[in-house]
């Protein structure tokens, strides 16, 4: 489309504003909306609120959503590899065959959310909040932590990585947490070796099942 | 408010319950009462003693029951979600179709207690385990110790650890859910074993 350098109407506004890619929407106001399908590859949705919106299949491969409210919206099947989602508010979200590969989700709150077939493969874990989360493994056993803090899995690449407390890594990097730690004999520790064992076995089978 | 030793007439507890908001009654004395269809959602019953009590269809949503005794209470269909429930007395309480979603029950009493359909999603204190794969509709594992053991629920099966390990062997075989299995269970009687 060729602009003249004189007036553009609305209806060339908004094809120049789809034609732009990427896309800035920073901060941008779009509770509820339907963007099911929609090609946002690369967008900046940087502190957006999205709140409930409908993003069905959406593409948002690289997209930046640090910060944003995403509460409660509809990712089902959509793509989010390599996106930015630090911090960003995912309660109860529905995340069913999300593909969030090498995803940066540092603090990211996911509670509650439907995780049942995400790819979360590379993707960055540290600080999320994933209590109540579904579809990940978790384990909770009384007198595991004194902060009562739930274990959390995800199939990683080629390993499993372990969120527990403040302790993110993988699971060689969890064994050795927890000796340093427990030790090998204290009750503890005997306890932790039977997780281990639990997430050797688990790591084996997940790419799998 | 202090509610007296002496009884009190259904009427003057009606009233006081209907006075308190969110309602305090803390360290009451209601044995033989009857709250039926009460509204005590958020309320402090903090070490009472609720021991023939009727609660039959109460609502008792984010109540705070800390230390608070029920044994034998008939709490059938009753709401307790959110409900604190640290060292309470629980046992031989019905629990029939119990909404126990994201109640605390560190160090409750759960003598005898069959908690085959409660709802215990979220809950505190108690062991649970979920991994993907392990059940087909997505199920979680809860276990609570027991008189003399653990009490596993999972999916529709409710029972000790011995039962839990026939009934996998049965359902899931020696496939790779029956390795799963073997590990959870292995585990399991880790925990078991392991003092309180």
């Amino acid at each position: 489309m060729h602009v003249e350098k004189h007036q553009i109407t609305q209806d060339q506004l908004e094809e120049i504003v789809a034609m732009a890619k990427p896309c800035n929407l920073t901060g941008a106001y779009l509770e509820g909306a339907n963007l099911k399908d929609a090609n946002l590859a690369g967008v900046n949705l940087k502190d957006a609120n999205l709140k409930g919106a409908n993003l069905k299949s959406a593409n948002l491969t690289g997209a930046n959503l640090k910060g944003a409210n995403l509460e409660g919206v509809n990712l089902k099947a959509a793509n989010l590899e390599g996106a930015n989602l630090k911090a960003a508010n995912l309660k109860g979200a529905n995340l069913e065959g999300v593909n969030l590969k090498a995803a940066y989700l540092k603090g990211v709150n996911l509670e509650g959310a439907y995780l049942y077939g995400a790819n979360l493969k590379g993707a960055y874990l540290y600080g999320a909040n994933l209590e109540g989360a579904k579809g990940i493994m978790s384990l909770s056993i009384p007198g595991m932590s004194s902060l009562g803090d739930i274990l959390f899995a995800v199939n990683h690449v080629g390993c499993l990585m372990v969120k527990f407390g403040y302790f993110y890594g993988d699971r060689e990097e969890f064994e050795q947490h927890v000796q340093n730690k427990y030790g090998t004999t204290s009750e503890q520790g005997i306890l932790y070796a039977g997780v281990i064992q639990l997430l050797h076995v688990w790591e084996k089978l997940a790419p799998s099942m | 408010m202090h509610v007296e030793k002496h009884q009190i007439t259904q009427d003057q507890l009606e009233e006081i319950i209907a006075m308190a908001k969110p309602c305090n009654l803390k360290g009451a004395r209601l044995y033989g009462a009857n709250l039926a269809g009460a509204n005590l959602a958020g309320a402090n019953l903090e070490g009472v003693n609720l021991k023939g009590v009727n609660l039959c269809g109460a609502n008792l949503e984010g109540a705070d029951l800390k230390d608070a005794n029920l044994e034998g209470v008939n709490l059938k269909g009753v709401n307790l979600e959110g409900v604190n429930l640290k060292d309470a007395n629980l046992a031989w309480v019905n629990l029939d179709w119990v909404n126990l979603a994201g109640a605390n029950l560190t160090g409750a009493n759960l003598e005898g207690v069959n908690l085959k359909g409660v709802n215990l999603e979220g809950a505190k204190g108690i062991m649970s385990l979920s991994i993907p794969g392990m059940s087909s509709r997505g199920d979680t594992l809860y276990i609570v110790r027991h008189v003399g053991g653990l009490m596993v629920k999972f999916e529709y099966f409710y029972g000790d650890l011995e039962e839990f390990e026939q009934h996998v062997q049965e359902n899931y075989g020696s496939g790779k859910q029956g390795i799963l299995y073997a590990a959870v269970i292995q585990l399991l009687h880790v925990w078991g074993t392991a003092r309180e």
